[in-house]
């Protein structure tokens, strides 16, 4: 998982956004690795044309699975990448 | 009178020349694409979709293009619009935001469009693994004028390939495509604000 924080689209002093983060990751045992992004959703659209919140799922031979994937779409998705890379084994 | 004549033969071939003179298309440049477009399939013309806040949009379509890219034939869809915007000029840049024109590609050629496969038309519109700009779209929607854009890919879409990106995490790692190689990752835009 990697978290992208547009927080930046919602003022400039991210002071506040960071230590909001750091216990929002310690309520919840987070670990994953966050990026601030400096230019928030004007960033997420360049980058990736994502205007909206949401999970994008890669799968391992880095080809995009799933857009705006929900919780109930991740095993339906993940299923045949598990299931390719015992076939490959 | 024979005088006359020549005289008007020759302005009247002069404004001739110059008549053709501008209706000559430019000189085509490699990368670059004139799209002319044809009506949309009443039964594709429509397409609700709903966002991030409460509320759907409707966008309605009158025209498509088709494009060959890399061996591949993609369709281009125009919204019905008055006028078309490859500028965008408002506070935001999220979907909501954005006023530049929005066009949506079939990026899986389903016949069918999602949210996803929609691209303002001030930034990059990715078509399977290029990127172009789009240069301009007439007034009545006959023709998109694009321009292959070199430079890295930019855009998820669905089925392709993740664009390189390198970015640097809160605690000053490098995180790139690569990093996940051989794995399954997500990427969850997200805010505390």
């Amino acid at each position: 998982m990697l978290l992208i924080s547009v927080d930046t689209a919602y003022g400039k002093n991210l002071s506040r956004a960071k230590k909001l983060a750091e216990s929002i990751y310690k309520r919840h045992k987070i670990s994953w690795p966050n990026v601030w992004l400096d230019d928030g959703w004007s960033e997420a659209m360049r980058r990736f044309n994502l205007g909206g919140y949401g999970l994008t799922l890669v799968g391992p031979d880095g080809i995009v699975r799933g857009l705006d994937v929900h919780d109930r779409d991740l095993d339906r998705l993940l299923k045949p990448m598990f299931k390719d890379a015992k076939s490959e084994d | 009178m024979q005088h006359r004549t020549i005289t008007r033969t020759c302005v009247a071939g002069i404004v001739l020349f110059a008549a053709t003179a501008v209706a000559e298309p430019p000189a085509s440049q490699p990368g670059h694409v004139v799209l002319t477009t044809h009506k949309v399939n009443k039964k594709r013309s429509e397409m609700t979709f709903t966002g991030l806040l409460p509320g759907s949009k409707t966008v309605r379509y009158q025209r498509a293009a088709d494009i060959n890219v890399d061996g591949e034939k993609f369709t281009i869809y125009l919204p019905k619009a008055d006028r078309y915007s490859t500028k965008h000029t408002g506070k935001h840049a999220n979907w909501l935001g954005n006023n530049s024109t929005r066009v949506f590609v079939d990026a899986n050629t389903d016949g069918t469009l999602d949210e996803h496969e929609g691209w303002f038309t001030d930034l990059p519109v990715r078509i399977a693994d290029r990127n172009y700009r789009v240069e301009k779209i007439a007034n009545d929607a006959s023709r998109i004028e694009m321009s292959l854009l070199d430079g890295p890919l930019t855009g998820l879409v669905l089925g392709r390939k993740v664009p390189p990106f390198k970015l640097t995490t809160a605690d000053g790692q490098t995180v790139t495509p690569d990093t996940y190689r051989g794995k399954a990752f997500l990427l969850d835009i997200w805010s505390v604000t």
